[in-house]
């Protein structure tokens, strides 16, 4: 062959000329009836969740309405009250706070604002 | 194509649901096998590199991540287990040379075409695996040049690189 169309034309004779064996595709399906379990590791969940595509996964939408609903639930109890309140995160106003060293009181009613 | 998409399969094969990985295989199963029968030569051998990819498919798919085309990534599988097979055994034994297509009977032209065309065959059978990778991916599976350096992991000037050394050596083998 001596230019490249003639060996271009042959390459492209030869490569799709049909395969002699038809049935063996059939055959390997044959043998994919009965399938092993799939690889799914124990970290999976994470991945889940950090995945990024935004595609509907169950996973990540149970995640979320289960924070959801811890949420709420914390929220409508006085559970997280009570943990900022052993935090000592909230103080109760008093007369001995800032307020004292800086509103005069009223006159009237004699109260700090 | 007609039906749900090989992303939409892969998904649901990844959920676990086997007639969508059934569907998926059954699509896909022919032409790997094709290619994986032009790669080695040897068609028993290909059919089982074609199971093997499919099941290695069908139990990574929890973990598969639609960066590329299934098919790319199905046939990426399939030549590195033929990659494989082939260092481990080089003088594997080809079958007979059945893939040259019979032309009308009559002309000597004809007849000279076909033993043409079987010398042609039998040299790519005798490229270096990477050359007849790349002869295989471009005109029987008809890739591009950027998808098969995308499956080869290599660049589109290996690519070009790589056919143009298999031509000069089918043009070699042809002319003895």
């Amino acid at each position: 062959m001596s230019t490249d169309h003639e060996l271009e034309a042959a390459l492209r004779r030869v490569m799709t000329a049909g395969d002699a064996d038809e049935a063996a595709p059939q055959r390997i399906l044959a043998r994919l009836e009965r399938l092993p379990p799939q690889k799914r590791g124990l970290a999976w969940w994470p991945a889940a969740l950090m995945d990024w595509n935004f595609a509907p996964a169950w996973p990540r939408l149970a995640a979320l309405a289960g924070a959801a609903v811890l949420g709420i639930s914390i929220g409508l109890s006085n559970f997280g009250t009570r943990i900022a309140a052993d935090l000592d995160l909230v103080r109760v106003a008093s007369a001995d706070d800032a307020g004292a060293g800086v509103f005069d009181t009223d006159l009237l009613t004699g109260l700090r604002p | 194509m007609e039906g749900p998409s090989d992303h939409d399969l892969m998904a649901r094969t990844a959920q676990g649901d086997r007639r969508a990985f059934q569907t998926l295989a059954q699509r896909h199963a022919g032409r790997a096998f094709g290619l994986a029968r032009r790669m080695l030569g040897n068609g028993a051998i290909a059919e089982e590199i074609v199971q093997d990819a499919l099941l290695r498919v069908w139990t990574n798919a929890p973990r598969w991540r639609p960066e590329a085309a299934f098919r790319t990534w199905l046939y990426r599988v399939v030549v590195n287990l033929c990659l494989n097979a082939r260092r481990r055994a080089p003088d594997l034994p080809l079958d007979a040379a059945a893939h040259v297509a019979d032309p009308a009977p009559g002309a000597d032209a004809q007849l000279e075409t076909r033993e043409r065309d079987r010398r042609l065959a039998a040299a790519i059978d005798a490229l270096p695996d990477r050359q007849r990778t790349a002869i295989v991916l471009i005109y029987q599976e008809g890739l591009s040049n950027a998808e098969t350096a995308a499956l080869l992991d290599t660049s589109v000037s290996g690519v070009e690189t790589l056919l143009v050394r298999a031509k000069r050596a089918l043009r070699i083998a042809l002319a003895e």
